[in-house]
């Protein structure tokens, strides 16, 4: 079925945008259908805040992401005492890859998964997600100084942890 | 396969990732919804036996709440004969219109502790304030609850 030009124009957004996104809510969500959850929310309160009808700016769906992982975050874990053995942990793929590049992919993202969360939001806000520090500092709440911090030093780990898997 | 790990080249390493494409149903029904202009939420189907307590146990609460307001008027109201008690005043049934939670991120700072052992630890602390507000402006009222918080998160063990 044919699609409506505004339909067309938000498959485009979302194309462009969604899969930073979502590898966002993956890292901070225990299960891919919480992470599709959150994606979704944050997508639709970002866009109805806006008053014209243009797609909301990145650093503000990254934010409510955020926000509402948190909120998930904690409802979780009263939830996950009763309910240890049924949810789906099954981790997804993070990252797009052709054949050759998928064990480094994973390694990297496994690398990742090792990192204290402020330094892996940070990086993967400012590299997968396109954001300044300035926006990085928005979308967290946290001075634009920090978040330029905590992207270093998450790096210097990230490259601790990398060098000791590829050497 | 060595790689040389500078800065610059771990960014571009990084880089030449590309993050997972969004599942087509995920997408689909984004757009519709983005382009309806309205947000109306499909959740997916849950793994958890136990989702309906999400929403159970919040509404029973607001459900008990109630109660207990409702039968305090008819109590004060009632013509049932009361022991020696002063002129007491009716109690009004307090309804908010506007509910307020915040979250506000007061200070942040890295310090350096000590673990039982001795050996230094970094952390990242984090001072929140969770801001509860109701208010009925039909009978004047206003509860406001501020309540503060302390985040801690260990970020290394080398400290500079």
């Amino acid at each position: 079925m044919d699609e409506r030009p505004e339909q067309t124009r938000w498959r485009r957004w979302l194309d462009e945008f969604g899969p930073g996104f979502l590898l966002f809510a993956r890292q901070k969500c225990r299960s891919e259908a919480d992470a599709q959850d959150l994606v979704q929310e944050a997508v639709l309160e970002a866009a109805g805040r806006q008053k014209d009808g243009e797609p909301p700016a990145r650093a503000l769906v990254f934010a409510t992401i955020h926000r509402r992982a948190i909120d998930l975050a904690r409802t979780q874990t009263r939830r996950e005492r009763r309910e240890a053995a049924i949810v789906d942990a099954t981790p997804e793929t993070w990252f797009d890859t052709l054949v050759e590049d998928r064990e480094r992919a994973r390694m990297i993202q496994n690398a990742m998964n090792k990192l204290p969360e402020i330094y892996r939001e940070a990086i993967t806000l400012k590299i997968w997600g396109g954001l300044t520090f300035a926006e990085i500092g928005e979308s967290l709440g946290i001075p634009a100084n920090t978040a330029a911090s905590r992207y270093r030093y998450g790096l210097d780990e990230l490259r601790r942890t990398t060098k000791a898997i590829f050497a | 396969m060595m790689r040389d790990f500078g800065p610059e080249t771990l960014e571009a390493d990084l880089a030449s990732l590309k993050p997972a494409r969004m599942p087509e149903q995920l997408s689909t029904d984004l757009v519709r919804s983005l382009a309806r202009g309205g947000p109306k939420l499909e959740r997916r189907p849950q793994a958890s036996l136990f989702g309906w307590l999400r929403w159970a146990i919040p509404v029973g609460s607001v459900a008990g709440l109630m109660v207990f307001f409702i039968l305090g008027w008819h109590g004060t109201s009632s013509n049932k004969p009361r022991l020696s008690t002063p002129k007491s005043t009716p109690v009004a049934i307090f309804k908010p219109d506007a509910v307020l939670l915040s979250q506000e991120l007061v200070a942040n700072f890295e310090a350096v502790t000590r673990l039982p052992d001795g050996s230094p630890v970094r952390v990242r602390c984090e001072e929140w304030i969770d801001e509860v507000q109701l208010r009925d402006p039909a009978r004047g009222v206003w509860v406001e609850h501020r309540k503060p918080r302390l985040e801690v998160h260990p970020v290394g063990y080398d400290t500079y």
